[in-house]
């Protein structure tokens, strides 16, 4: 899936268009998706469904699938403010009820609307994540955190952890399919002792990697500090885009004032 | 003249009873092709990153231009400025995001100015025929790719001395072409080439000298 992600995020039809504007669109989104209403909140969802899907080009079934992540954790964390259990008392905030014991289990209305409420604005506020994720190439998004003077070290850190993802993925793809070939996984119990071998392979073969790539950073003069050139990439100038989200936006704001 | 000189060097890896090279005694002298063979094992590897100060002898010493080489900041520095080695799986020598900040990473340790830089690798971008892959990430390149950019990592510093360590390993004949092509242009422009291989049909065509390692020793030095 990660992989799938960082791909399209490199071949998306928006990739060409200044990271630094798609970054603050999203953080924009990602503020005002917080203090919208429900029905603005809902709108924000669906203008960004467009963008990713439909300006970026990003298929709607990887869209939807990835949605479903926050879809999944509102709908398990709410069931908690859905369902109250109080001793039976008379209240109006009752949809259904049960009577069980001394005890009243009942879904309440006023959870619903709460959860309603939480499972919206996360589903909001995490379509504008993965618009970055979908939209901004990683590299672009370093180049920006260093344009916007985000710490070295965090910036190298990320630089680092994105590298090792590849590297790790792909010895782990190279080893599942090594023993396949050999029947590694022909039933359960050899599967578990496969997939052991695997993890104990891992972690030598990071322990390897993390050597050699040590020695090869050495050996191009690293002095403590990953410093690179980005390169003067030339980025689309058509204003389409940057009108229809300003304009998007200054109509969401005022809708969002409005109501307030 | 001399370039680099090995006198009597051994060195042995932690935790290991053999030494991985063993009293070595080498000339690298300037504007010549070597081929370092020998079988798996036999010290090729470890003799290289001995030369661009990764390793640093237990005994003997390493010469550059005549001065024994100091293993300190500055004495380091020099030397990979004028050493390139370019490692046997390009995976571990590619450190950054794009081709282009790979490219610009080791220009950025020696601190050049920004236009320098630019001036470099847009340079290196057409030498290596990497302009239509600039500015794409290094994890989705073909292993050829991989392989090519490595190669432009190390001579976008102008080393004096090229060490490569296999570097016709997962090639195809195709790309084996022009990695050799690519090594005889790097040659006439004046560089010093040392390559350990496998491949003796290479090894033999191309080389001035043919260095033999068994079991971290020299067996024979030919013309």
């Amino acid at each position: 899936m990660h992989h799938r992600i960082d791909a399209l995020a490199y071949r998306n039809k928006l990739k060409d268009y200044p990271p630094q504007q798609k970054l603050i669109f999203a953080l924009m989104l990602f503020f005002l998706g917080y203090i919208a209403p429900l029905h603005l909140q809902m709108v924000i969802t669906l203008w960004l469904a467009v963008w990713i899907v439909v300006y970026a080009g990003i298929p709607w079934q990887l869209y939807a699938q990835l949605l479903t992540v926050p879809m999944f954790f509102g709908f398990t964390s709410s069931l908690a403010l859905v369902v109250n259990i109080n001793p039976p008392s008379p209240t109006e905030d009752v949809l259904m009820g049960l009577g069980i014991g001394p005890l009243f289990v009942y879904v309440s209305l006023q959870g619903i609307s709460q959860a309603l409420q939480a499972i919206v604005r996360s589903l909001t506020i995490t379509s504008t994540m993965y618009f970055v994720l979908l939209t901004v190439p990683f590299a672009q998004l370093l180049g920006v955190m260093r344009q916007w003077g985000c710490p070295f070290l965090i910036t190298e850190l990320l630089f680092l952890t994105y590298r090792f993802i590849f590297i790790l993925a792909e010895t782990t793809t190279e080893m599942l399919t090594a023993q396949r070939a050999r029947l590694g996984y022909t039933n359960w119990r050899r599967g578990l002792y496969s997939l052991s071998l695997v993890v104990s392979q891992l972690l030598h073969r990071t322990i390897e990697n993390y050597r050699e790539i040590s020695l090869a950073l050495l050996s191009r003069g690293y002095h403590g500090q990953l410093e690179v050139w980005s390169g003067i990439k030339r980025y689309h100038r058509g204003k389409r885009y940057l009108l229809e989200a300003l304009a998007g936006y200054t109509l969401l704001l005022v809708a969002t004032v409005a109501c307030r | 003249m001399s370039l680099m000189e090995f006198d009597r060097v051994s060195f042995s890896y932690p935790c290991s009873h053999k030494p991985a090279v063993e009293d070595i005694s080498l000339t690298f002298q300037e504007g010549k092709r070597y081929a370092l063979i020998g079988r798996n094992g036999c010290g090729k590897t470890t003799l290289l990153r001995l030369a661009n100060g990764l390793y640093r002898p237990q005994t003997g010493v390493i010469r550059w231009c005549g001065r024994q080489l100091e293993y300190n900041g500055t004495g380091l520095r020099l030397l990979r400025q004028n050493v390139g080695l370019v490692f046997q799986n390009p995976e571990q020598q590619l450190v950054a995001t794009t081709v282009v900040e790979d490219l610009s990473y080791g220009l950025c340790n020696l601190g050049l100015p920004e236009g320098e830089i630019a001036r470099r690798v847009e340079e290196t971008l057409d030498t290596f025929q990497l302009r239509e892959i600039a500015y794409q990430p290094v994890n989705y390149l073909s292993l050829g790719e991989k392989k090519r950019l490595a190669l432009a990592d190390v001579m976008i510093l102008k080393p004096k001395l090229l060490l490569l360590d296999e570097p016709m390993a997962y090639l195809d004949y195709v790309q084996r072409a022009e990695l050799k092509t690519q090594l005889y242009k790097i040659h006439q422009e004046g560089t010093t080439i040392v390559v350990a291989t496998h491949e003796l049909d290479f090894a033999y065509s191309w080389a001035d000298e043919i260095i033999m390692l068994d079991k971290g020793r020299l067996v024979s030095v030919s013309f």
